[in-house]
Formats: structure tokens, C-alpha cells, sequence
């Protein structure tokens, strides 16, 4: 197997994204909420990425966002991985009803973009982070059932499946014994990609102020308060703006490595 | 083939009907007492009352779910909380902004995306191609809503070409319109451009291994012809497919690129329901959005179907 390149830088970016996000659990250059000192200073020695309106370090801001992008990522995937997963090789084991039901509902599912759910639940409940997960999760939970329910058909289809069907052994079994384990791969490949795509939408909600609220710092939120003091302050649209492309690129990279990879006919 | 079709418009109507159900559940049913959300936690009972009987709570709500079905059926739309008006002229208003919009996105996208691909296929591993993947990848990671910021910062406020933000109508002409348009339909559609070329890319590339191809070069066809007339008919099918998938989130960014732009749409409209709680506006929009994608996909397959005859025997 060998190593591609798309990999090592994927896994370079995120690999820096992650170190940064545990190192704002411990020491960021200031506190990220506390304000005042000099308002919408530019980049310099004392404060290397400048600060906001409020006088807030942009960048221990920055690395305290990774936190909130990470963190909503993963939550957002697993569920969409648990649910979708779920469905989907029950679908492969049975191909009967539950396999049309669940397919056709993933297709709906499907026409609800994350930002159109989140919007929805806002109106009910108000804007909230748990809500903006809510959202992204469930929009996740199509494209896993999809992956893992193609996935596990070619699998089914190999003879020592059908031999182990044909010794009595229960369909669940078989998915936790052979299934699962041999549609591992094109899962992890798409587990990565939507984790970038995980923290794009994120960052739109939290732009929208659907998602993460103040004072809890988010890239998406960085980005919607810099639009005011474009013309004054264009480096506070910059970097927040950057972070998120590098994260989501170094997911994609990483993912596109991966599937290269994992899967030598592509 | 007519069974096909037969089958797929059956699925068409289903999957509406799922969607009309879902969103009637998150909006109507979840919550317990609509008019409780619509009004708050302090609102005077009589009020409430009043908000009950207007909105047709004391009905269950199944008879208020076939209700909605047959008014949307016959297009008829209920009327907003907070502008007191039908919400279909609201929608019309808006989708004369987000629908223009929209196209506009999707033409950036084809017309740079695609020939990009080609490019890129044609060239493999050379600088070409190493250039079209850079830029897909790039593209595919730059947030639209940033992008639309950077747009801003560069033409309006650094170069003063463009306008900043607003939509001053069609009726101030088709010109100025679609200027108003620009940046907004660039940030959404440069995106999408990287996406389609990247699907292009390989679908060109998977095209070009394939046996007619070989047949075709045999014959003496030019490469152009070949490449032309063979082989972007053959990969125009994942294009389509990948392009339906994509309308979904274009309008999905147009949410977000609207409220950079201070465009009057579809999406200012959603959000700003969304955030003053008129359910029966937000109802009514995300129905028509999510009807659209759904809609828009239908037709995909469909025009998928007649490009390529295969995939019918096997659905």
C-alpha cells in the first residue's frame, strides 16, 4: 500500500487542527472572552492575529473556535454514522420492506438540506448549538445509510456469507461477524469527508446565529461580526476564514487519501 | 420504459408526501401548541385563543395535515403571522430574487466547471490537471459565505466595482439586475464549479477507458469529435446526477449568501420567519424549497433515463 500524497498533507492539517484545539484546553496567548484593551488592533507582536471589535485576541479565539468545530463534527458524524449504519445494513440483511421504507425515508431525508432542518428546529425551539448538531447529524444519517447499505450488498453477495446463512448462522450475526467489520473502509473514507462537510455547515449556522451563541467563540460567528468592519478591519474577515478552509481542505485531503488508499480501483 | 416512468413519478409523489409530513411534525406537532410558540411564553390567553381558532387548533391534527395538503395542492398558501398577508406573494416576491440567483449560480458553474474537467481529464497528471485539481480542492473548502465576504472586500469596498450588497428590483432593468447579482451568484456558483469539474474530471476519465471509445479512435475519429460527441455524452449522466444533488445545498448557500448581500429571497425570507416564529410562513417556504430539490431530482433521474436506457432494467 502505498502512502499517497493527498494523505500526508490531510492528515499534516488535521493533525495541527486537533493539537491546536486540545492546546486551548490548556494555554491559549489570552483569555477569548476577555475584553477590552485596544479595539480592532491589526496584526502585531503582542497580539500576532490582532483583536476583534471588543478587543478579544483573535487568535486564542481562533483555537478556541477549533474546539467548538471539532467538537460539533464529531457528535454531528456519530450520529449520522450510528443511525445511518444502522439502517443501512439492516436494510442489506433483509432487502425486504425495511429496505424500501428506509431507503425511500433516506431520500427524504436527503431534500432537507442542514441549514433548511436547523431553521426549522430554530423556529421551535430557538437557536442553540444543540440544535445546529441536531441538524447536521441528521442530514448525515442519509449518506451513511447509503454507503453502508451499497457496501454491505457486495458483501452479502460473497459465497462464505451465503455459507454461514446456509449453517444457521442469524442474519445479525453475520453483520456483526462479516458485514461490519469488511465495509469498515468506505465508511472511515466518508466518516472524514463528512466531518469537513460537518464543520462547513457549522460554520454557516453559527455565521447565521442559529448555532453556537456568544460569547462561545465559532469561526462561523468570527466571520458574521467581521462584516461590519470589513472596510476598517479586513484581517478579522481573513483568519477566521482560513481556518475553516484549511480545516475542511485537510479533511477532504485526508479523506481523498484514504479512499485512495483503501480502495486501488479509483 | 413506461413502466418506469410509471414507478417513478410513484415515488416522486411519495417522497413529496413524506416531506409535507415531516415538516407538518417538527412545525405542528412537536411543539404541542403552535400558537404558544407564534406568540411566547407571556402571551394574554384571549389572544391565545383568538390565534388558536385562527390557525385552526382546534381541529386534530390530522384533518389539519389534509388540510394543508389539499390548500397546497390547489396552491393556495396560509397567511403569514407577522406581515398579516398571504404567504404566496411573499414567496413570489422572493423566488423572483433567489430564482434568478440560482440559474445564475448554476450557469457560472457549468460553464467553468465542466470545460475545467475536460481539461483536466485530457491532460492527466500534467501541470493542466495538477492546476484543475488545486482548484477543486480549494473550491471545495472555501465556505461560499466567506468567499462572498472576500468578493466584497475586493470588488466593492477595495475596488468600488460592483455594489456592496441590495436588489433594487427587475424593474430598474435587466442590466442593473443581474449586476446586483453578480458577486452573489459567483460565490455560490465558483463552489459548485469546483465540484463539477472535479466529477467531470472522472467521469470523463472512466469514459475515455471504455470500449466504444477504443472503437471510435479505430475508426479514425478525430480526438475532438471523439471527446466531443462520444465521450462528454457518456459522462454527461454522473454530471447531471452530481448537479441535481447539488441544488439542494445551492439553495441551502443561498440562505446564507442572501443575508451577505441583503438580497430580498427566498432565503431572507426563511430566516427571518425562522427567527420571529411565523410557522405557517417557514411551513410554506421550506415546502416549496424542499418540493424543488425533490422536484429537481425527479427530473435529473428522468432525463438520465432517456440519455442512458440501462440503468431502467435493473431499477
Amino acid at each position: 500500500m502505498t502512502v499517497s500524497r493527498n494523505f500526508i498533507i490531510g492528515l499534516g492539517l488535521t493533525a495541527t487542527l486537533v493539537t491546536i484545539a486540545v492546546l486551548s484546553l490548556i494555554w491559549t496567548p489570552y483569555d477569548p472572552e476577555v475584553i477590552g484593551g485596544s479595539l480592532r488592533a491589526g496584526p502585531s507582536w503582542s497580539h500576532w492575529l490582532g483583536t476583534d471589535w471588543a478587543g478579544r485576541d483573535v487568535a486564542s479565539r481562533l483555537m478556541t473556535g477549533a474546539r467548538t468545530s471539532i467538537g460539533v463534527g464529531v457528535v454531528a458524524v456519530a450520529i449520522g454514522m450510528i443511525a445511518g449504519v444502522g439502517l443501512g445494513v439492516i436494510a442489506a440483511a433483509h432487502r425486504n420492506w425495511v429496505d424500501d421504507v428506509g431507503m425511500r425515508a433516506a431520500d427524504v431525508v436527503f431534500a432537507f438540506p442542514a441549514i433548511i432542518s436547523a431553521l426549522l428546529i430554530t423556529t421551535i425551539f430557538g437557536p442553540g448549538a444543540i440544535n445546529a448538531i441536531i441538524a447536521i447529524g441528521i442530514f448525515n444519517i442519509p449518506v451513511f445509510a447509503r454507503v453502508s447499505r451499497n457496501a454491505a450488498l457486495t458483501v452479502w453477495a460473497h459465497d462464505y456469507v451465503l455459507a454461514g446463512l446456509a449453517m444457521g448462522k442469524g442474519r445479525l450475526r453475520l453483520t456483526v461477524d462479516h458485514i461490519l467489520p469488511n465495509i469498515a473502509p468506505p465508511l472511515i473514507v466518508q466518516a472524514t469527508i463528512q466531518f469537513g462537510l460537518a464543520i462547513l455547515a457549522e460554520a454557516a449556522l453559527s455565521f447565521l446565529g442559529v448555532g453556537v451563541q456568544p460569547p462561545a467563540p465559532s469561526w462561523g460567528q468570527m466571520l458574521f461580526d467581521s462584516q461590519t468592519m470589513m472596510a476598517i478591519a479586513p484581517w478579522l474577515a481573513i483568519f477566521p476564514g482560513l481556518a475553516i478552509a484549511f480545516a475542511v481542505l485537510g479533511f477532504n485531503l485526508l479523506g481523498d487519501g484514504l479512499r485512495d488508499m483503501l480502495d486501488p480501483r479509483l | 420504459m413506461l413502466s418506469y416512468f410509471a414507478r417513478r413519478i410513484l415515488v416522486f409523489a411519495a417522497t413529496l408526501l413524506a416531506a409535507a409530513l415531516a415538516i407538518f411534525v417538527v412545525l405542528e406537532v412537536l411543539p404541542g401548541d403552535p400558537a404558544l410558540v407564534i406568540l411566547g411564553l407571556g402571551a394574554d390567553d384571549a389572544v391565545l385563543t383568538a390565534l388558536r381558532a385562527d390557525l385552526g387548533l382546534d381541529r386534530p391534527a390530522y384533518i389539519r395535515f389534509f388540510h394543508w395538503l389539499g390548500d397546497l395542492l390547489r396552491l393556495e398558501t396560509g397567511v403569514s403571522h407577522t406581515y398579516d398577508v398571504p404567504v404566496g406573494g411573499l414567496i413570489a416576491s422572493g423566488l423572483g430574487v433567489t430564482g434568478p440567483l440560482a440559474l445564475f449560480a448554476i450557469g457560472i458553474a457549468l460553464v467553468l466547471g465542466v470545460p475545467l474537467g475536460l481539461i483536466a481529464a485530457t491532460r492527466r497528471n500534467r501541470p493542466g490537471d495538477y492546476g484543475v485539481m488545486i482548484f477543486a480542492q480549494v473550491g471545495m473548502a472555501v465556505p461560499n459565505f466567506w468567499f462572498a465576504i472576500l468578493l466584497v472586500l475586493l470588488f466593492a469596498i477595495t475596488l468600488g466595482w460592483l455594489p456592496a450588497g441590495g436588489f433594487d428590483g427587475w424593474q430598474q432593468g435587466f442590466l442593473p439586475g443581474l449586476q446586483s447579482l453578480f458577486l452573489p451568484a459567483l460565490s455560490l456558483g465558483l463552489p459548485e464549479a469546483a465540484i463539477l469539474a472535479r466529477v467531470t474530471r472522472s467521469a470523463v476519465l472512466e469514459t475515455l477507458g471504455a470500449d466504444f471509445v477504443r472503437t471510435a479512435r479505430a475508426k479514425g475519429a478525430s480526438e475532438s469529435r471523439i471527446l466531443l460527441r462520444h465521450v462528454l455524452h457518456a459522462a454527461s449522466i454522473p454530471v447531471l446526477t452530481i448537479m441535481g444533488l447539488q441544488i439542494a445545498l445551492l439553495l441551502a448557500g443561498s440562505i446564507v449568501v442572501e443575508r451577505i448581500f441583503f438580497l430580498p429571497g427566498l432565503g431572507k425570507l426563511l430566516f427571518q420567519a425562522a427567527s420571529q416564529r411565523d410557522l405557517v410562513t417557514v411551513r410554506d417556504t421550506v415546502m416549496l424549497v424542499v418540493a424543488a430539490v425533490i422536484a429537481i431530482n425527479f427530473l435529473v433521474d428522468a432525463l438520465a433515463a432517456l440519455i442512458d436506457p440501462r440503468p431502467k432494467v435493473s431499477a
